[in-house]
């Protein structure tokens, strides 16, 4: 039993407080400290409290009425506001899970051709070692892309026949051709372009964005995630909460996953029978259960529980109003195309990412998979565009005429690239391609990118950056930085690091991608 | 009881005779005239001497640590003393005072030899000169006071031992700062000072570190809405080479022992005039002549020779920053000459960057700023953490509470609302002339309600527009038709009767 003293709201400390006089709770030190302080308390215990008391009034006292300024920007940006202006309210990222060919897609090497079937020089691999999947093969002959390719509007961009009408907003697009990643396999690429590390438990881009931007509708998560049906199923890698979640940061910026099936949000509706003024009772005595434990252990996570069970009511309402397409115009049909009247497919996904970006949720990620082809390449990737190139124009287009692309930044791409040469057999129009790291492409466009511009050079091979290489870290500096956000800044203290995303090493906006 | 035969004292507690007394007065008096008449007599006068001098003078940065522990120690000793324990220590602290102030007077000996033949001059040199030979005095004073202190007692001259001995410490805190600054430059115990100690001691806050021109130019302020880079009206005149190419050289490498403060070899480089008056060994620089420009004979000589310079294991200057001294002397050492003179392109000119203000600071609105949240359930979020950067009217939780009367209430803080987010809110026509009181408005976000043409109009005074979204209002052609020119507006107008085709 605890003591009944307890009840009074400000007596945190009531295990081992007389109940006389103001706590160490009545300091003037800002919350996040007070909450770091608790996550600590949790987890060391055994160091007594009162030598803590002690030490944070010594603190106090000695930094005086400076202490809020002298911890500002150090472990929260408790102001939720941008360092400096910024350029992007939100962003949406196509997210072509299982790497895409760059070959195939934005990097036209139009002097292969030539070099069918021809092994590829030494030189050119220069000893790089590759995956088990290649590694043994007696010969790396070289398999140029069977996808003619033509040079379209201002902008000049080489465009593959896969991308029919994608063509057409080419001269949106910021094509980079140069990003460049150190993992050679799917799980740690992946995790390292989501979440900037390539070890699981980082937070990802979405979360840093909730935690450092806060929300722009408190109706709707900042960050949201939809994963997509798909229209191959072969080499499919498996996706999971590890790369939107929120990492060591409070558990209120992790995704909430919109699922293609079902309903979106799992157990969103309430059951038959029950109110939602049953439903409001309900979580009001939860939380009340929850501010209890919550005085008594002090785990900042139980906050956090109670900000999801808030979010989750007002998501009862604001996802089926989100959900339901019913208004849209016929417009929205022509541009996205029929398939996005079909629940989880990219395109009916596409046009949720819109209805989000209206909405003011800052960051929405959808994951298109099975993009892995290792084999029967030519075939399977023709069917993967298919299904995502209408809605893509669809998407860019519909946020231009809305005035949404203005400030909404979208990302299309996958983890890493894909070998010049083939895997396995190589036919003209069937052969496979292995995972690649040392270059890989990607476009953006929209908030103050510099749009119908191509950014870095590879080789005649696709195989070696002869020409402003763009790592991972600078990505990401570069999309914080569209965020007005300065990503040596953005950071949390945890493990006794100064946390980024984009880590310890030297990052680098990339100016020359923005207008 | 002692008898008479025997003597009645220890020796040591004699009082001393007569004539020793007077033989420490006068030793004193020499020391007190010698210590005051080295400086007076051979100024610091930054005229490099004989090096067995410097060779003595080098040893005073030794030497000083003696009277800094020496007599910080004696205060503790007599504290000691107020404790029985203590006595004993407390005995010893005469000796330790004397030591103290012999050191200290060594000390000042040393300093005045390294400061006089090692070529020092400057301010701060004298300052600290003086200050050491007062402290010599000071502690000296003391040690004849301890004597009398501890021979009569506390109702004798005695009573000054205690705030001489006092003054002596505050005096040796101060002469060592000096010394410190000397050594290590003006600022170096300010410069990672923490804010609130240095706001105790009314110290200016620290100047933000220069920037390389170019980087600052790519960092400049994202141009971000708002924030105008223009190439100032008043263009700065070309840069001079020697402002642009040699001083910065000079100022990293050289200044800091050729200052006025401290005129190593009677030498300032903190100038150009000061420069072309050259130091004791004359010229520094002889304009077109290279072989009489001591500074680059200098600068030139191997790096293990006693004459180069920097000296003292110093960063050299680089080999391009030599070739630009070499080819400005050759080319008569001016200090206008301009850098086009050296068929060098003139470094474009930093973009002055002029940061007009987006809206007044809003800091100063909390208040109303936070009563008008309250009032209405919606947002007025800083656009960034530059406070001249306006409010964002925020209305996306709740876009039915903003209505028309909201924006009316918005009255007083028209100025600092940018951009004023209102999809799918409850304002029509009506709201628009509150709307358009909002000077500083850059984008307005009208999607789908209900205002049409005839409200629009209103907001055509707004000069600092640059994005208007009426999607799936019930604007029409011919309202939109006053914003038409406007190259710098972007509108959108989607699912309205302006885009039909």
């Amino acid at each position: 039993m605890h003591d009944p003293s307890c009840h009074d709201p400000h007596a945190h400390l009531c295990s081992d407080h007389s109940g006389e006089g103001p706590t160490v709770w009545d300091l003037p030190i800002p919350q996040s400290l007070k909450d770091e302080w608790l996550r600590l308390e949790t987890r060391r215990h055994f160091l007594g409290r009162s030598g803590k008391a002690l030490a944070w009034a010594g603190l106090a006292s000695i930094l005086g009425r400076s202490l809020p300024t002298a911890f500002a920007g150090m472990t929260s940006p408790a102001a939720l506001v941008p360092h400096f202006a910024p350029k992007a309210k939100r962003a949406i990222y196509l997210f072509m899970a299982g790497a895409p060919s760059q070959l195939d897609t934005w990097d036209y090497k139009p002097a292969l051709k030539d070099l069918y079937d021809k092994d590829l020089p030494e030189s050119v691999r220069g000893g790089q070692v590759l995956t088990g999947m290649t590694s043994s093969q007696a010969r790396l002959p070289v398999a140029p892309t069977p996808f003619a390719f033509k040079q379209v509007g201002k902008s000049g961009h080489w465009v593959s026949e896969l991308f029919p009408w994608t063509a057409k907003i080419a001269d949106e697009l910021t094509v980079i051709k140069s990003l460049y990643t150190e993992a050679i396999n799917h799980e740690p690429a992946i995790l390292q372009i989501t979440t900037g590390n390539m070890f699981s438990g980082k937070p990802s881009l979405g979360s840093w964005l909730s935690y450092g931007l806060g929300a722009i509708n408190d109706e709707l998560p900042s960050f949201v995630v939809l994963t997509s049906k798909m229209p191959v199923t072969k080499n499919v890698q498996a996706l999971s909460n590890r790369l939107w979640s929120s990492g060591f940061l409070s558990p209120e910026h992790a995704a909430v996953t919109l699922r293609p099936g079902g309903d979106p949000v799992l157990y969103l509706n309430n059951p038959e029978g029950v109110t939602s003024d049953v439903r409001r009772t309900m979580i009001d005595g939860v939380n009340a259960l929850n501010r209890d434990l919550f005085e008594r252990v002090g785990d900042p996570e139980i906050n956090a529980r109670i900000s999801q069970y808030e979010m989750a009511f007002r998501m009862q309402t604001s996802v089926p109003e989100l959900t339901d397409v019913s208004k849209e115009p016929a417009s929205t049909w022509d541009l996205y195309g029929e398939k996005a009247k079909e629940r989880g497919t990219f395109a009916y996904n596409c046009l949720m990412a819109r209805r989000l970006a209206e909405r003011g949720v800052r960051f929405t990620q959808i994951f298109l998979r099975s993009w892995d082809t290792h084999g029967d390449l030519p075939g399977r990737i023709r069917l993967l565009c298919e299904d995502s190139d209408r809605p893509t124009y669809g998407l860019i287009t519909d946020l231009k005429q809305r005035g949404l692309l203005d400030d909404t930044l979208v990302l299309w791409g996958g983890e890493f690239g894909r070998t010049v040469y083939s895997q396995g057999g190589l036919k003209p129009d069937n052969f496979g391609r292995d995972h690649h790291p040392r270059c890989f492409s990607m476009w953006m466009t929209g908030a103050g990118t510099k749009r119908g511009i191509s950014y870095g050079e590879t080789d005649d091979f696709s195989y070696n950056i002869t020409k402003n290489p763009v790592h991972i870290r600078d990505f990401h500096a570069t999309l914080l930085h569209q965020f007005g956000l300065d990503h040596n800044r953005l950071s949390f203290k945890f493990q006794g690091l100064d946390q980024r995303l984009t880590g310890v090493l030297p990052a680098h906006v990339i100016h020359d991608l923005l207008a | 009881m002692p008898s008479p035969e025997l003597p009645s004292r220890p020796l040591s507690d004699d009082p001393p005779p007569q004539n020793s007394r007077l033989l420490a007065v006068v030793l004193w008096l020499i020391l007190v005239g010698g210590l005051a008449a080295l400086p007076m007599v051979w100024p610091a006068d930054g005229v490099e001497r004989s090096t067995l001098a410097q060779f003595f003078g080098r040893f005073h940065p030794l030497v000083l640590h003696f009277p800094i522990a020496l007599l910080a120690i004696v205060p503790l000793m007599e504290l000691a003393g107020l404790f029985e324990r203590g006595r004993s220590i407390r005995s010893a602290a005469g000796f330790v005072l004397t030591l103290g102030a012999i050191s200290t007077v060594a000390a000042s000996v040393l300093g005045w030899l390294l400061a006089w033949a090692g070529g020092y001059a400057g301010d701060l040199v004298n300052q600290h000169m003086w200050f050491g030979c007062t402290l010599s005095l000071v502690s000296l004073l003391a040690v004849l006071l301890r004597r009398v202190w501890t021979n009569r007692g506390w109702w004798s001259v005695g009573v000054f031992y205690l705030p001489t001995l006092l003054a002596a410490l505050g005096l040796m805190t101060w002469t060592a700062h000096q010394g410190g600054q000397l050594t290590h430059g003006e600022k170096f115990l300010e410069e990672h000072m923490p804010a609130p100690v240095r706001d105790w001691l009314g110290l200016p806050a620290p100047a933000p570190k220069k920037k390389p021109v170019a980087a600052a130019a790519s960092h400049a302020t994202p141009s971000v809405s708002g924030t105008a880079v223009e190439s100032g009206g008043t263009a700065p005149a070309e840069l001079s080479f020697f402002h642009d190419r040699i001083m910065p050289a000079l100022d990293r490498t050289c200044v800091s022992c050729h200052n006025p403060n401290k005129i190593k070899g009677g030498l300032r480089m903190d100038t150009y005039a000061e420069l072309m008056k050259g130091g004791e060994s004359g010229a520094a620089v002889v304009p077109g002549n290279l072989e009489e420009s001591e500074l680059y004979r200098r600068i030139t000589l191997p790096h293990d020779d006693e004459e180069f310079m920097p000296s003292g294991g110093k960063k050299p200057l680089s080999e391009e920053e030599t070739r630009l001294i070499e080819q400005w002397i050759k080319a008569g050492a001016s200090e206008t000459a301009p850098l086009s003179a050296f068929g060098l392109k003139a470094t474009p000119p930093a973009p002055v960057v002029v940061v007009k203000p987006t809206a007044p600071d809003h800091r100063s609105h909390a208040a109303v700023i936070h009563a008008w949240e309250k009032a209405w359930g919606l947002r007025l979020v800083p656009v960034s953490q530059v406070p001249t950067d306006g409010l964002i009217l925020r209305t996306a939780s709740a876009p039915s509470r903003c209505t028309n009367e909201a924006l009316a209430g918005l009255a007083a803080l028209a100025d600092l609302v940018v951009d004023a987010e209102l999809a799918r809110t409850r304002v029509t026509d009506a709201g628009m002339p509150a709307l358009a009181a909002c000077h500083s408005l850059r984008r307005i976000d009208l999607t789908q309600t209900a205002v049409t043409s005839k409200g629009v109009k209103a907001l055509e005074g707004l000069k600092s527009l640059e994005q208007l979204n009426l999607t799936g209002t019930g604007v029409d052609e011919a309202g939109l038709s006053v914003f038409r020119s406007r190259s710098d507006l972007r509108i959108y107008a989607a699912h309205t009767a302006a885009s039909a085709p």
